[in-house]
């Protein structure tokens, strides 16, 4: 074999490979995995949220909340605030008219 | 839809982009892993298959610096050697006589038997620069090698090939 015949074999170019749905099985593949990730992510989110309920004390994290809307409830001060804030906007709004 | 735009929608998470992309380029991946392999078409479309998973999980990291196809060429090599790592494959490294009994009734035939005898370099190495035409830097950016001992993979599988090939006519 000559070096001229040597290169000329070297140099010829691989078969073409027919893609044959090859590309399609792939995108379907990705396709699979991403749903598969979906789906995955939610039972995640899902059970941290059940974990949440089950082992938070929700009850005794909500109490400082409750005594504390109790508490502005019954308070005069607070009251009279939103009365004033009530009336003034109400003044406001006649005035405009 | 030129190359760069379908990169751009593959990045941005379209996968009919990336198919448009992946039936571009298949061919080259697979007939570069199909030599590699050789000739275990099965093995050859495992590997692409993978590739190709890995490079559209990584697609953002694709920067444009070289060609997409080396970019995949790339990460199939790396693949190949991963898959002969864990079977511990060696390298074959065998004297051109054990060759003696190679039947050649075809040169194309005895082209592709000769360079199932090369190392998994040397053989991605002659693909890649002639059956492929890369440019020794993007064959060397391929195969993770610095140029000069991509360029002395060329030069011994050259060695080696000739002589197959010569024992074999």
């Amino acid at each position: 074999m000559t070096e001229q015949e040597f290169e000329a074999l070297l140099k010829r170019p691989l078969v073409e490979v027919a893609d044959q749905g090859f590309s399609r099985g792939i995108t379907a593949r990705i396709e699979r995995q991403a749903r598969v990730g979906i789906w995955v992510d939610w039972a995640a989110v899902f059970v941290t949220f059940v974990l949440i309920v089950l082992f938070v004390p929700l009850g005794r994290l909500a109490a400082p909340f409750e005594v504390i809307g109790i508490g502005l409830g019954l308070s005069l001060p607070f009251a009279i605030a939103c009365a004033a804030l009530a009336l003034t906007q109400a003044g406001l709004r006649w005035v405009a008219d | 839809m030129n190359e760069n735009a379908l990169l751009a929608l593959a990045a941005a998470g379209d996968t009919a982009a990336y198919e448009a992309l992946v039936r571009t380029h298949q061919s080259r991946l697979r007939g570069f892993l199909r030599r590699l392999a050789r000739g275990d078409r099965a093995l050859a479309d495992d590997l692409a298959q993978e590739a190709i998973l890995e490079a559209w999980r990584k697609i953002r990291q694709f920067r444009g610096e070289g060609a997409f196809s080396a970019w995949l060429a790339r990460i199939g090599y790396r693949r190949y050697l991963m898959w002969a790592r864990q079977r511990k494959l060696e390298p074959l490294d065998e004297d051109a006589n054990d060759c003696a009994a190679m039947p050649s009734p075809d040169m194309k035939l005895d082209l592709e038997k000769a360079m199932a005898r090369l190392s998994p370099p040397e053989r991605a190495a002659l693909t890649l620069c002639y059956a492929q035409s890369y440019t020794n830097e993007e064959a060397a950016a391929i195969l993770a090698l610095p140029l000069g001992t991509l360029k002395s993979h060329v030069a011994r599988g050259r060695e080696k090939l000739k002589a197959l090939l010569e024992v074999a006519s």
